[in-house]
């Protein structure tokens, strides 16, 4: 399917009682929602909750084990193009003898498809994506040269540029520098202006609640969904992080350093 | 003069044959070889030379096209080992030691069977490059053609598969479909490379050039460029060697790679060795 960055249609990503199992080991259970288009939505759960489960179900790279992911409608795998997927670090061969510039052009791939050449459309595109994103000056660096902070503002780059309606952020703010974490949230402002649904997976509960105006609360199950004040209740955060949440009064602290090893195993 | 020295090997026509096949395969070994290199499927494309052996011997004892049989059993490993390794049951590289090992005992088994097996093995093992038939050249540069223009013409896809699988996948490329055009290439490529270098040193032209060009360059397809000049210019100073030193043409042609190799690697300016010793002693002294 072609399309232009902007709908008009107020399309919609709709879960409807996904489950997903690894060696009938479930990872997901029973998650049904569904996110208008164009929000802001933090994924939130401990390690091991089944976050980053999640978004590969999203792009396609899990099978479902039992329900459906509607995306404007249809089922997932009937839109080529319109979903955006930053991996994680260890997913990439930094070693690859690709520039930033080539990397952000992958992006447009979907686009121009297998037999046709790069337009000067498609050039624009990724200048434009790659300034957006504060990298222009490290076009013609090698990807393995960056910084890992720049590393991730050049897939961030790449995802611009594959005009996404839908963009999936796996822990965009674990271990990058400050600069990386204002362009991305930055990235998330303007993004909202264009109408692209964000979904991102965070530790951070207080960001969560400041910048995104839904929280998905996952724990293998979905625990909550709704607004930072609906979800982030004594009881829900108790039942998604259990023993780790501790209750001071008014405040709220959860221990994210370490899930147990139960749980780490959980999520492949 | 020296004119005289770079020609008078080519004044046969069983010598022009040859460098036209050698200098051939060694484009195709160098550029099909960066993706060998990058992908680290070194093992893989070795795994596949020795595999041909049965093939090889079965065409020879039906008296059919030693080609064909070769290809027919490289792709027949190729899959194989995909399948015994397809579901994460035992590793991929355990299932190219177990099914290269008895491919080439199979191989072995069945050319010693044969009378003269002596000679054909030593040609099958390490090349016979003087010996290419006004048909087998033409066959080489169809192939080889054939081969770098769905290279080429892929490109892209192929980047992407190798560098980013998520990516790819996200995109709805076809990777299992990739990686399967990339192996029979490869097996493709391996076969026509028997007659140059033979099985038993195909591997290095397909690893060494690249990696070579790896050193020297940072973006795809300036590697594979760097690397196909490599592999010719192996190729070609191979068979001189090879004409005035009287040495195997096939050995003769991989230490020339080699030696292109080990210049690239101490040489190379942002990560050769020699330099990075100069850089670190200058800059020790600047702060001393």
């Amino acid at each position: 399917m072609k399309n232009s960055g902007l709908l008009a249609t107020p399309a919609r990503l709709e879960l409807d009682k996904v489950t997903i199992a690894y060696n009938s080991h479930p990872a997901l259970e029973d998650i049904s929602l569904k996110i208008p288009h164009g929000a802001r939505v933090a994924v939130v759960g401990p390690n091991g909750a089944g976050k980053s489960t999640l978004f590969k179900a999203l792009v396609g790279l899990i099978p479902l084990s039992q329900g459906q992911i509607l995306i404007h409608g249809e089922t997932l795998g009937t839109h080529q193009d319109c979903v955006a997927y930053i991996p994680q670090r260890e997913d990439v061969d930094w070693r690859f003898p690709v520039t930033v510039e080539d990397v952000v052009m992958m992006g447009r791939f979907g686009k121009f498809g297998w037999f046709r050449r790069a337009t000067a459309r498609d050039h624009q595109i990724v200048r434009q994506s790659m300034d957006q994103m504060g990298i222009l000056p490290l076009a013609q660096r090698s990807i393995g040269e960056l910084s890992g902070g720049q590393q991730q503002r050049a897939f961030l780059a790449r995802a611009l540029a594959q005009e996404p309606h839908i963009l999936l952020m796996d822990e965009p703010f674990t271990g990058v520098d400050v600069t990386t974490q204002e362009v991305t949230l930055k990235l998330l402002e303007q993004l909202r202006q264009q109408n692209v649904t964000v979904l991102v997976s965070t530790h951070d509960l207080n960001m969560a609640a400041q910048r995104f105006d839904t929280i998905i609360l996952l724990n293998h199950r979905l625990i909550a969904f709704g607004s930072p004040q609906e979800v982030f209740t004594q009881q829900n955060v108790s039942a998604a992080f259990k023993s780790q949440v501790m209750f001071m009064d008014t405040a709220m602290i959860v221990d994210q350093c370490c899930g147990t090893d139960e749980e780490k195993k959980a999520e492949p | 003069m020296i004119l005289d020295w770079l020609l008078q090997p080519f004044s046969y026509a069983f010598m022009q044959r040859g460098l036209v096949v050698a200098i051939m395969v060694g484009i195709l070994c160098a550029v099909i070889g960066c993706y060998v290199v990058l992908r680290s499927m070194a093992f893989l494309g070795d795994a596949l030379a020795h595999a041909i052996l049965p093939g090889v011997a079965v065409a020879y004892l039906l008296g059919g096209n030693l080609l064909l049989g070769a290809l027919a059993a490289a792709i027949v490993v190729a899959l194989g080992i995909a399948f015994l390794s397809h579901d994460g049951t035992i590793k991929e590289d355990t299932a190219i030691g177990v099914l290269f090992a008895a491919a080439l005992s199979l191989g072995v088994a069945l050319i010693s069977s044969i009378r003269t097996y002596a000679v054909d093995l030593s040609h099958i093992l390490f090349g016979n490059i003087l010996g290419v038939s006004p048909s087998d050249m033409l066959l080489v540069i169809i192939l080889s053609v054939i081969v770098l223009a769905i290279l080429i013409a892929f490109y892209r896809p192929f980047m992407i598969v190798s560098f980013d699988p998520t990516l790819a996948q996200t995109l709805r490329l076809p990777g299992g479909l990739l990686r399967s055009v990339l192996l029979i290439l490869l097996a493709v490529t391996i076969v026509i490379s028997m007659q140059t270098v033979g099985i038993g040193l195909v591997a290095a032209m397909l690893v060494t050039p690249s990696a070579a060009a790896y050193l020297l360059t940072r973006r795809l397809p300036a590697m594979m460029a760097l690397s196909g000049l490599f592999g010719a210019v192996s190729s070609l100073a191979g068979l001189y060697a090879s004409y005035y030193l009287n040495i195997a043409s096939g050995a003769a042609i991989v230490l020339a790679a080699t030696l292109i190799f080990l210049l690239a690697f101490f040489f190379s300016p942002q990560r050769g060795l020699v330099w990075n010793y100069f850089r670190t002693r200058s800059y020790r002294k600047s702060i001393s």
